[in-house]
Parts: structure tokens; sequence; C-alpha cells
């Protein structure tokens, strides 16, 4: 894995330096805010708080719908760029050219991608620390946010093999997202069919489903397989197509 | 006895079913500076890319340094410091984080402080200290040739691929480039590719005559390129001509003498002024 911190470094640099990942960041801690702002007052004004059901939980899965669009839009946002910006920028030569592996590349560029996600995401457990005195479920929370990870860590690896095969980032843009959208409308399968086979992939691949688990402390391990395998196929797929530009005829 | 650092066999490459490069071969001895001349669409960067091993061939050969690329491409590809052409740098890195990034990809500059160090010496050889902590983005055309020089040698490898490295520069920024390449040339086995052809004639000892994706000549620049100052225009015949067909150069450039040259191939034409050269190559060089 020679060279892997050397890319990572150089992608964190790169996202961090350049107001693409500031931008992201301010849209995003905005959306989070205000949904986070909301849930505090529905919460407020109701008379009792179901005990299944606390404000963290809430915006961490039941209002997933609006979570997941959210990610549908950050996630290919920050993976654009990832291969498409070094084709424009004709650097892919200089990274092929390098005794650096296919995996140690593609890794270095995932990784820095996924703690930049994770970063995003770090200012929200202030909403936690607000809530301290109340009584917060905090093994539901860890499970939670394991969820927002098991999301993105697929959505961000989708993204980075668009970003590959795309001629341009907004090509890479608009394929992840439809990708990100057709599996999120494929969860939805879930509602459409009554019973049998398209609702039990809908339930499956729900994305809302995902979250919403994880948010009450429920860890379903087919869902950590799916979103695990998801990424690992997204990352081999990726690390081929490197390969292939340097091997294969 | 010769080491053989670049050796190419067979060499070939197709898109879309077009073989732009026909079997190329050659070989560069340790301590030569070759130049791969050639006009544009020749198939010069095709190659170039070919031997940075960032493009696969469809059919060949390339060894570097005793390495196979293909068998051995992690230890190939660290013999090989690789110069792309102009522009492909990082705008948001300074000249330093980039050296050193190039450094730590490079395989050859072991711990934080050897890569500084690596990246600092390199800056030194190509006169690019004074803008370490300048953004790439910023910087001159000169100098951005200059740390992309700088970036190939870091680490010391004993291969540079220079892919026209003074493409888009002014005469006095091509002039200061020129002498860093020959500089580097006296301890290193250097590869340019280039279509002007008096930059060949000015740190190369040796030329490779590329056109239309295959090499139609060979050999040392006196061999090549016999143009006595007292005369305006020359024809010559190439001596180490491959079984090629009829090829035309045509690349006009400056030439290192303030002059314009005019590099033209021909097989089996009658030009005015010129014997007619039938079954050979032959190649004209003109000032004007």
């Amino acid at each position: 894995m020679s060279g892997f911190f050397a890319i990572l470094k150089r992608e964190l640099l790169s996202l961090w330096v350049t107001p693409l990942a500031w931008v992201l960041l301010t849209i995003f801690l905005f959306l989070e805010g205000s949904i986070f702002n909301t849930i505090l007052l529905h919460f407020s004004a109701m008379p009792s708080i179901d005990p299944d059901s606390s404000p963290m939980s809430a915006f961490l899965g039941q209002n997933s719908l609006l979570l997941a669009i959210t990610l549908l839009l950050i996630c290919p946002a920050l993976s654009m760029r990832t291969f498409a910006e070094e084709k424009r920028q004709k650097t892919l030569d200089i990274l092929l050219a390098s005794p650096v592996s296919a995996a140690a590349l593609v890794l270095g560029k995932y990784v820095a991608l996924l703690l930049t996600y994770c970063a995003f995401w770090l200012p929200t457990l202030l909403y936690a620390w607000v809530l301290r005195d109340t009584d917060i479920d905090w093994a539901a929370l860890a499970t939670g946010y394991l969820g927002i990870f098991l999301l993105g860590s697929s959505s961000l690896a989708l993204g980075v093999l668009m970003s590959a095969l795309a001629p341009s980032q907004i090509v890479a843009l608009m394929l992840a997202s439809s990708l990100e959208f057709g599996l999120f409308v494929l969860g939805l399968g879930e509602y459409i069919f009554d019973s049998g086979f398209g609702q039990e992939l809908g339930a499956y691949v729900s994305m809302t489903n995902l979250l919403d688990e994880m948010s009450r402390g429920i860890v379903d391990t087919r869902r950590i397989v799916l979103h695990t395998s998801l990424t690992a196929w997204a990352l081999f797929v990726c690390v081929a197509w490197i390969e292939g530009q340097r091997s294969d005829a | 006895m010769t080491e053989t650092l670049l050796s190419i066999e067979g060499l070939a490459r197709s898109f879309g079913g077009r073989e732009v490069i026909k079997g190329v071969s050659f070989q560069i001895q340790k301590g030569q500076c070759a130049g791969l001349l050639g006009p544009n669409g020749a198939g010069k960067t095709t190659i170039f890319r070919m031997l940075a091993g960032a493009l696969a061939p469809t059919r060949g050969t390339i060894r570097i340094a005793g390495h196979d690329l293909r068998e051995e491409a992690s230890k190939a590809r660290r013999a090989l410091g690789y110069m792309p052409e102009t522009g492909a740098v990082y705008g948001e890195m300074t000249t330093l984080e980039y050296l050193r990034f190039r450094a730590e990809l490079s395989g050859r500059c072991p711990g934080s402080r050897g890569r500084d160090a690596a990246a600092r010496r390199a800056a030194e050889l190509t006169h690019v200290a004074d803008v370490l902590s300048s953004p790439l983005g910023v910087l001159s055309k000169g100098y951005l040739q200059r740390v992309m020089l700088a970036a190939a040698i870091v680490g010391d490898p004993p291969v540079l691929l220079l892919d026209e490295p003074t493409a888009g520069l002014d005469p006095n920024q091509v002039l200061e480039v020129r002498a860093l390449v020959a500089e580097l040339a006296q301890t290193r086995t250097i590869i340019i590719s280039t279509h002007v052809l008096s930059e060949v004639e000015a740190v190369c000892s040796h030329a490779l005559i590329l056109s239309e994706g295959k090499l139609i000549a060979s050999g040392t620049i006196s061999e090549l390129l016999p143009l006595p100052e007292s005369r305006s225009s020359t024809w010559a015949r190439l001596q180490k001509v491959s079984s090629a067909g009829s090829a035309k150069m045509g690349a006009s450039c400056p030439t290192s003498r303030a002059t314009k040259a005019e590099l033209w191939c021909s097989r089996s034409r009658t030009r005015s002024g010129a014997r007619r050269c039938s079954g050979d190559f032959w190649l004209r060089v003109r000032r004007s």
C-alpha cells in the first residue's frame, strides 16, 4: 500500500483548500440545523413524548426522507471530482505512472472522502450535547450514527466509481445522483407493493428503513452486509478500472 | 559494456481499431539523451504515456532499468521520472507540497525528512527554490515547466521522460529549460519528446524520428542532422531507416541560432532543388 498516505493527504488538501468542502459543509450544516430546529420545536409542542422516540433518534432516522435527500446531494457532490478532475487536469497520468498500486490510489482517495464526510457530521454531535440533560439513549445514538456512516460509505464509493467512469465532474455528479436516487426509489417499493419479492426487495434496500432502524438502536446485519458489499463492489470495480488503464490493451 | 536503461520492442497501440503506433523498437543506453522527434500527431505523447506506464500497449514490451513494465511494474516505475505535457499540476498545492507529494509517490525517498530534502534538492537543481511556498496555480509557465522538471527528478530516478519540456515557453524560457535539461543529461538517461528540431540539436546526443506512428530513423545527431553553418539548406539521407512508407514531417521551428529550420522526410519523391531519392528516406534541413 505504498503511496496510500500520499494520496490520502493530497486528496484531503484538495478537498479542504478549495472552496468545495466549505461550501458543501455550510449547506449541509444549514440544512441539518434547520431539520434539528424543526424537530425540537415539534417535540417541545407535544404534550407527551413517545418513549420510543427522542429528538436525536428523530434527527438521525425518523425524518429520514429529508436526511436521505440531503445525502443524495452531498455524497455525489463530494465524490464527483475524485477521478474526473484528475482526468481534466491531466494529472491522472502522473498517478498512473507512479509506483503506487491501484488499490492504494483508490483507497487513498476514498478514505479522504470518508473522513471529510465524517467531519461533516462531527458538529452534529453538539445537538446531543445540547440535549445532554434529557434522557438520551446513547447506544441508539451510536447506532444512528453507524447508519449514517454506512449510507455515506456506500454512496461515496458509488460516487468515486462514477467519477472514474465519467468524462467530467458534472457527468459524474449526475450519474452518482441518479444511481443514488434509483436506489432510494427502489427502497420505496416497500410501500408500493403489498407483498412478495418487490416489497421484500424494497424493504431490504430502503435507505429510510436503514436510518429509521439504526436510529432506534435496531441493528440488522443484512443492511450492514448490503452497504458494506456495495462499498466493496464499487471500490473493486474502480481498482479494476485503474488496472485496466495501466495494463489492459 | 554499455547498459541499456530503456528498451522498447515492437511497441504498438490501437485506438478504436486504428493502429496509431506501429511496432516501434529502440534502445537508450545509460548516459544517453535521446530526442523523440516528430510532427504533432506522430504518436510521441502516446509512446511517452506507454513508457510511463499510464497507457497500456496493444502489443510489445517495455523494459526500464532492466525491469519489464508489465511483469515488474512497480520496480520499473520506480526507476522512472516522468514530466507530462504542460499544465498537468495541482494548482492548489504549493511548489514544496507538490514536490514532497511527488517524492512520496516515487517511493524513492523514505521518511518525511528524506522527502523534504529530496524536494528541496530538486528545487535547487531546477532553480525554483524561490517559489517553494507559492501555489502552482499562480506560477508563470516558465516556472511551472521547471517545477514539473523538478518533480520528475525528485528522488533521482535513473531514467527521465520529458514530454515537450519547452512547449508554450517564450524564447528566453526555452533557453533556460534547455540549459537545465542539458545539465541534467550529464548524469541521467533522458528521452525528450518534441516536434522542435532545434531542441534535439541543442540538448540531445541521439534522435529518434517518428512519423505516423512509425520510427523512420534513429541515430546520433551528427548522423541525422548534418547541416553545416555555411549552408542554408541541405538534404541528408537518413542512415538508419526502417522500412516505413512515405512520410512527411513538415515541422517548422525556431532554432537556437535564431533561424528557421524545416524538417521534411520524403521517399521516392522529386522536389525542386533536390535530387530524386528513390528508395531512401531523405531529411531536408533548411534555414531561412
